[in-house]
This record gives C-alpha cells, sequence and structure tokens, in this order.
C-alpha cells in the first residue's frame, strides 16, 4: 500500500495558515494509527489495490489516518451498542395481529443502530454507513480533511469516492414517498439530493435509501444485495434480526462460494453486469430480498429514533415555551422568516414576518416544524473542481470506471433522475420524464436541522473556532455557515462570468465573487439578493445555530469523535487556501445533456 | 399568524388582482445580462411562482421572453420576483413589460407599464 502523500494541513494554527498543497509529494509519513486500516484492508484476504486516479493534492494528505479513526469510533459504538442489546429484555409477543409488546419498538431501533455501524457490511469488511454518517456531526460526513477537500467520501475500495456531500440523515425517515402534486405542479418527498430514493415500493423513502449505499460501488458495494442476507446471517446480532422480524428469515442456501462473491466490489467486469452473481433460486432470492428490505426497514427505524432525529434543539426548547432566544438569535428568527424570506422553503412553521416593535404571538406550531418545504429548487451553486469524481476516468482494480465523462460530467439533480439518468439510475415512473427540463439542476430542500452540529470539543463550524470542518450544500462548494448565508444574500450581487478559481484579481471568491451557477436552468430567484448586512449575516448563522440537537437532553453518541479540531483564519475566507483552478470545462457529455428531453435552454 | 395573510387577501379582492407594488426595475445590468426585480401583492396559489418578462428591442415587438422560478411565502403580504434575462447584446436598449404566473402557468393577471434598459 502506498502512502497518501498530498500535503494538506488539517490542523490549521494561527491565521492564514499555510496549507501546502505541493511540494509534499512523497513525503507525508503514513501515522501509526492507519493500522486500523490496513488491518480492515486485510479482512478480505487479499490486500486491495489502492485507486488513485487524482492529481497531487485531491485526496487529504491523513486520508487512511482518518479513515482508521473512523473506523475505531465505529467499532467502539459497535461494541456499545451490542451490551445494549444483551441487556434489553426481549419483548413478548402477543395480540393479533401479533405485536413485540414492552420492548418492540426498542429491539428494531436497536437492530438499525447495530447495522448503521456495521462494517463487515462492505465487500472489505472496512465501511459502515457510519464511515460517512457519525453521530457528533448529526450523522454527516465525519472527517474534516475529506470535507475541506475531495467533498465525496471513499468506500469500500479505497479511495473511489461518489459526488455529493454525505448528507445528514437526521430527519429523513419524515420526508414523504416522492410524488408529483397536481395542485403545486412540483416534486413533493423522497430521500438523497435528487430524491431517487422515491419509497415507491416500500412506501418509505428513508427504507428505500438503505437499499442504496450497499450496493453502490462508491460505497459499500456489495456485487448483490443477497449479500446483505449473507452478511447479516452471520452477523454478531442475528438473533435480534430473527427476533425483530421473524425465525426463519436466514432459511437460504448460499451456494459455497457466497462468500468469495460478496467479498469482490459490484460493477468488476468479472460479474459481466449482473446485479445477481449469487445463484440463488426463486425462492431463495425471495426471502434475501424480504432480509434486504427489512434492512432498509431497520435502519430507518433506528434514523426516525429519538437518538438520531431527536427534536431536542433549542428552538424545540423555545417553541415548548422553555428556553429564551439571545438577541442575536431572536434577530436571526425574524430574518429567517422576513427580510432573508429563508421559511417560504425551510418552512418553520412560525408566523408571519414582524414589523418593529411587534412580537410573535402565533400559536405553538401543533407539530415540530422540520425546516424543509420536502420540494427541490436550484440555488446555482458553482461546479466544485475538487469534487472526487471529475478524476474518476480510469478503472479501478477491478475493472471499474466510475466516471467515464470526467469534467464533462453535470450534476443535473431531479432532472437527470427523472430521465434515469447517469449516476441516478432508473425511476420508477415514465409519468415523471416529462418534468425533466423543469427540474434540472434542482436539488432538494435540506433540513435546515442539525446544520451546525459539531462534537462538544470543536464547538463550531466557524473559523477562527476551535472549529470543526464542514461542507455544506450538495457539492460542499461552502465551507462555513457564514459563507451559507453570504451565498443566498449576494449570488447575484457579485456574479462573476468565472469558474470556480478563476475570480478576478482585486476580488476575493466567496467575499466579493461568486462563479458562474455549475447549472443555468431554473435557478431560484427567491434568493441570491436580499441585502442583508454583514451583522444581519451572523445573526442568521446565530439562529441556525440553535437548530442543533442535544440542548434539552444529550444527543446520544455525540462524544465519540477523536479527531483534532481546527482553528485560525476567518469564517468568510474557510478553506479559501484551498481552492484550485476549474480545468477549462469540455461542454456537458451526451452522457448527461443528451437525454430526451434534453436540457432547454442547453447546457453549456 | 393568518393575520396578514388575511390583509393581503383582502386587498387582492378589492383591486380585484394581483398588484404591483414597487418596480419593475433594473436590479442589475451588465453587457449581456441583467436582473429585472418588481415587487407584487403576493398572489397566493402554488407555492412556486413564474416572474416572466417579455422584452424585445423593438418597443411594438416584445417578442422575447424570460422567466424565473421565485417561491411565494405564504405569510408575506407581498413577494419580490426577479428574473435573469440571459444573451443580451452590449449597448443596446430593450423595453420589456413583466407578468407572473402560477405553477400551471395561469397568469397572475398583473398590469405593467412598459419599461426599457440599455446594456453596458
Ligand atoms: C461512502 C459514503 C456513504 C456511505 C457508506 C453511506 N452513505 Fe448515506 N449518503 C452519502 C451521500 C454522499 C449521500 C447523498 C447522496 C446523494 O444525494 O446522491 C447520502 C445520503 C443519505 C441519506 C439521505 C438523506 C436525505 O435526507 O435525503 C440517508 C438517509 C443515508 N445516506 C443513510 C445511509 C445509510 C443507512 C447507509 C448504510 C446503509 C449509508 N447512508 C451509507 C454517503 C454515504
Ligand atoms: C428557494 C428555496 C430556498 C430558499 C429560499 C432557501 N433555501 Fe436553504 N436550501 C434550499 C435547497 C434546495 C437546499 C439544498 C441545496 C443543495 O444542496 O444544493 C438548501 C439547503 C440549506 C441548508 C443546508 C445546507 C447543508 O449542507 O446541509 C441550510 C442550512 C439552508 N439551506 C439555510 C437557508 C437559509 C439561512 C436561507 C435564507 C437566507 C435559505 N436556506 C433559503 C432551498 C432554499
Amino acid at each position: 500500500m502506498r502512502s497518501i502523500t498530498a500535503g494538506v494541513v488539517v490542523a490549521l494554527t494561527g491565521v492564514g495558515a499555510a496549507c501546502a498543497l505541493s511540494g509534499k509529494r512523497g513525503a507525508a509519513e503514513r501515522q501509526p494509527d492507519a493500522s486500523a486500516f490496513v488491518d480492515a484492508a486485510a479482512g478480505a484476504g487479499d490486500a486491495q489495490a489502492i485507486y488513485d486516479p487524482y492529481p497531487p493534492g485531491i485526496l487529504p494528505s491523513d486520508l487512511d489516518a482518518e479513515i482508521g479513526r473512523v473506523l475505531r469510533e465505529i467499532d467502539s459504538i459497535e461494541r456499545q451498542a451490542i451490551a445494549e442489546w444483551h441487556a434489553l429484555t426481549p419483548p413478548t409477543v402477543a395480540g393479533n395481529p401479533p405485536i413485540a409488546q414492552g420492548t418492540g419498538a426498542a429491539s428494531i431501533e436497536l437492530l438499525g443502530k447495530l447495522m448503521n455501524y456495521d462494517k463487515s457490511m462492505s465487500p472489505r469488511r472496512n465501511q459502515a454507513c457510519a464511515s460517512c454518517h457519525m453521530p457528533y456531526v448529526a450523522f454527516s460526513g465525519p472527517i474534516p480533511s475529506v470535507n475541506l477537500t475531495m467533498v465525496a467520501y471513499s468506500g469500500t475500495s479505497y479511495f473511489r469516492a461518489g459526488k455529493r456531500t454525505a448528507q445528514r440523515y437526521t430527519y429523513s425517515p419524515f420526508f414523504p414517498v416522492l410524488h408529483y402534486d397536481e395542485d403545486q405542479k412540483a416534486f413533493i418527498g423522497g430521500n438523497f439530493f435528487d430524491s431517487r430514493a422515491t419509497g415507491y415500493l416500500l412506501r418509505n423513502p428513508d427504507s428505500e435509501q438503505a437499499l442504496h449505499p450497499p450496493v453502490d460501488p462508491e460505497e459499500m458495494g456489495f456485487p448483490d444485495i443477497a449479500c446483505v442476507a449473507y452478511r447479516l446471517s452471520h452477523a454478531e446480532y442475528r438473533s435480534l434480526f430473527e427476533q425483530v422480524w421473524g425465525e426463519g428469515s436466514f432459511d437460504i442456501e448460499f451456494p459455497t462460494d457466497t462468500e468469495s462473491i460478496c467479498a469482490t466490489p459490484g460493477g468488476a467486469a468479472i460479474f459481466g453486469g449482473s446485479a445477481t452473481p449469487i445463484p440463488l433460486g426463486p425462492g431463495d432470492r425471495t426471502r434475501a430480498t424480504v432480509v434486504f428490505d427489512r434492512w432498509g426497514q431497520s435502519l430507518d427505524a433506528f434514523e426516525q429514533s429519538a437518538a438520531v432525529s431527536s427534536f431536542s434543539s433549542k428552538f424545540d426548547a423555545f417553541l415548548a415555551g422553555k428556553a429564551r432566544l439571545s438577541a442575536d438569535e431572536a434577530a436571526g428568527l425574524k430574518l429567517f422568516d422576513g427580510k432573508a424570506n429563508c421559511n417560504s422553503c425551510h418552512l418553520d412553521g412560525r408566523g408571519t414576518t414582524l414589523k418593529t416593535g411587534q412580537t410573535d404571538t402565533s400559536t405553538k406550531a401543533g407539530v415540530q416544524p422540520l425546516f424543509t418545504c420536502f420540494g427541490s429548487a436550484n440555488l446555482g451553486l458553482p461546479l466544485n473542481p475538487r469534487v472526487a469524481f471529475y478524476y474518476e476516468d480510469k478503472p479501478d482494480s477491478v475493472g471499474q470506471i466510475g466516471n467515464p465523462l470526467g469534467f464533462a460530467y453535470r450534476d443535473l439533480g431531479l432532472g437527470t433522475f427523472l430521465r434515469n439518468g447517469l449516476g441516478a439510475g432508473p425511476s420508477p415512473s415514465a409519468d415523471w420524464t416529462q418534468y425533466a427540463q423543469a427540474t434540472d439542476g434542482q436539488m432538494q430542500t435540506t433540513t435546515a436541522r442539525n446544520v451546525a452540529m459539531t462534537p462538544p470539543q470543536c464547538p463550531t463550524t466557524e473559523a477562527p473556532g476551535p472549529y470543526f470542518q464542514k461542507e455544506f450544500f450538495h457539492n460542499g462548494y461552502i465551507k462555513s455557515l457564514k459563507q451559507l448565508v453570504h451565498f443566498y444574500n449576494t449570488r447575484d450581487v457579485y456574479k462573476y462570468d468565472v469558474t470556480s478559481g478563476h475570480c478576478p484579481p482585486g476580488t476575493t471568491e466567496k467575499v466579493d465573487c461568486w462563479p458562474k451557477p455549475e447549472v443555468p436552468n431554473n435557478m431560484d430567484m427567491t434568493m441570491g439578493n436580499l441585502g442583508l448586512t454583514d451583522n444581519e449575516e451572523d445573526q442568521l448563522v446565530a439562529f441556525l445555530q440553535t437548530l442543533t440537537d442535544g440542548f434539552t437532553r444529550p444527543y446520544v453518541d455525540a462524544g465519540t469523535f477523536t479527531g483534532q479540531c481546527m482553528s485560525g483564519g476567518s469564517a468568510k475566507t474557510q478553506g479559501n487556501e484551498l481552492l484550485i483552478p476549474t480545468p477549462p470545462l469540455p461542454p456537458c457529455a451526451p452522457g448527461v445533456c443528451g437525454v430526451a428531453p434534453v436540457p432547454s435552454p442547453a447546457i453549456p | 399568524m393568518s393575520k396578514m395573510w388575511i390583509v393581503a387577501l383582502t386587498v387582492a379582492l378589492t383591486i380585484g388582482g394581483v398588484r404591483i407594488i414597487e418596480g419593475p426595475e433594473i436590479e442589475r445590468v451588465d453587457p449581456d445580462f441583467a436582473i429585472v426585480r418588481w415587487t407584487s401583492t403576493n398572489p397566493g396559489g402554488s407555492p412556486v411562482h413564474q416572474g416572466v418578462v417579455h422584452y424585445g428591442t423593438d418597443s411594438e415587438k416584445l417578442i422575447q421572453t424570460a422567466q424565473s422560478p421565485v417561491r411565494l411565502n405564504p405569510n408575506h403580504p407581498s413577494t419580490v420576483f426577479r428574473v435573469r434575462l440571459n444573451g443580451l447584446r452590449p449597448r443596446t436598449t430593450y423595453y420589456y413589460r413583466v407578468d407572473s404566473r402560477d405553477a400551471a402557468g395561469k397568469d397572475d393577471g398583473l398590469k405593467s407599464q412598459l419599461q426599457h434598459f440599455t446594456t453596458r
């Protein structure tokens, strides 16, 4: 295994700390705590060849050490969850229909938790869901240097990565099944930025979502969904699965070579494009599929549980009349509902915009607001040339090419999904395809809840900190909440006809220069010139920080981060030292922009 | 909570349609690009509305159309519409009128004066 060499200094200290992007190649020592990584990679019996089509500086220098760190954190949470399970009184099945009385709910939530932190749910036993979704950042990406550089997280095939940020999944179970609303003439619901986890079959997008990563070659990467049933049948917590979902769940006759098939990442040339390389008879195939669906439903139970979606923020306490907002937070809320108009998309269940001297007398929202309308919009983000996916145009060790289009790929979000397009997969409804042009560039409105959650020892996302480096929006272009609000406020004020890394001399990218959008179609104009002052932007940030769970009661596993905080610099330019010039962009590839109904107007 | 909403509704009923409160005006103009902006009473209806600008270099023939989506805020009495005009010619005078539509394409019934601007 080679050492990771691109030099990115992770622990920034002092203002303007230099992040050497060059001259460090070959110099970085592999750190001792990378051993977890080596063990994990060796788990499958063969040391894997590292996939590295990346130019220097794309991968962070501490990547293998950080993956090792996260895997250790995952193992320790899994051990505790096993102990919790042993301490749980088994439920008594009673009634008709039979209900697991007493601890039935706790059992399925715990089962989901055990699955979330189980790294054997990947061919090389080196990746769990939690690898990209850790509790101390509200189940989003746990590696600061990845958030700062390559944006997407490596899957089971190190270091093959996807194209988007690892989304927070708090509150994802509350999204409705994707549907086209005839009155709104808009798509509502689904999971993922492009809503492609529709929930059409399980009737729950979040359960369906959990069926994607296990067989996504850029994520956990099994070649066959039956591998999930196979590995679960060997899991330490198998009996809990059987208790929740029924004895006999695993009565499946797996062929003797199942383990070796499952140890080979999906997409490998030897499978010849088959999605079912494990030869199972129809009955066994169906049983394996049922187990796979149960996997999704169990993970959904965990994600909906109070351990994940806990409605325990300061704002929740404020709604309940149990906490007062500070002057800045209250001013931020007023802006959110009023001048900044954020709640036209991030519905907060509050009353109208207030004039000076008025107080909010609206009755307490009947349900806790989710800070999303479940719909989608194109905010006009610039293409982020750091996203690892753009560089994955060469085959990996098993012969798969992640992104044959290189920089000719464009992320059209919902539009591509409706066309059954590249990177989104099949859509279950041909009726939807007609709306593709109207949704090009749209991404789902993320809940604003927990956007500011960080580990306790790095109490903020904002420089100078000490802070935890997160990444924001689907392509991680934005690196602090100050920048996020400033983007909404000034996108059209500081619009320049350049790509990222090419702002004119005398301007500073993200401060007084916003590069052009990756997808100009359907750009939302609710935002872009809000007329907020610098202080008002800060007040909005203060308000967003009240949406972090763990205020009214501790957030489960929030204290499990064992990495380092960063410090220094300014939130306005956080991460700017790592901006790279976007290469001259080839036109959008026919594989994306040539699929009918083709985007209109044409996307450059 | 519904107070403002009722106010907006009453206004709409008395005037008999959606009314422009401010603008239209040019928010920004470049050699090849402009943003037209206006504020109207909140038209209500589908959450997403399209601001529409009919424009052209001949004041008699506004043969081009640009439209941009905004999301209504049901709690706001008024709505700001902003529309992007791409691909304009430098140092050229354009005439325009505006209107807005709901998501199904139904006209909000705005009356707007003929305006003009010149690109840089
Ligand atoms: C390699 C990193 C990675 C792994 C492993 C991974 N995810 Fe994700 N997750 C992501 C990314 C990236 C997205 C956003 C992808 C997109 O929109 O295309 C995402 C999105 C999600 C969402 C959608 C949230 C929303 O509100 O729409 C959920 C839920 C989720 N992941 C849960 C899981 C579960 C459960 C697992 C394990 C079965 C898992 N993830 C494994 C990276 C990962
Ligand atoms: C027109 C609808 C719309 C409006 C108005 C809007 N947002 Fe958003 N918001 C979105 C969408 C869509 C996303 C996801 C975009 C993406 O990832 O590309 C998002 C994402 C976010 C996120 C989550 C970012 C992350 O990475 O998790 C936050 C926080 C946020 N918006 C705050 C705000 C604030 C503050 C305002 C007001 C200044 C605002 N939004 C106004 C649609 C909107």
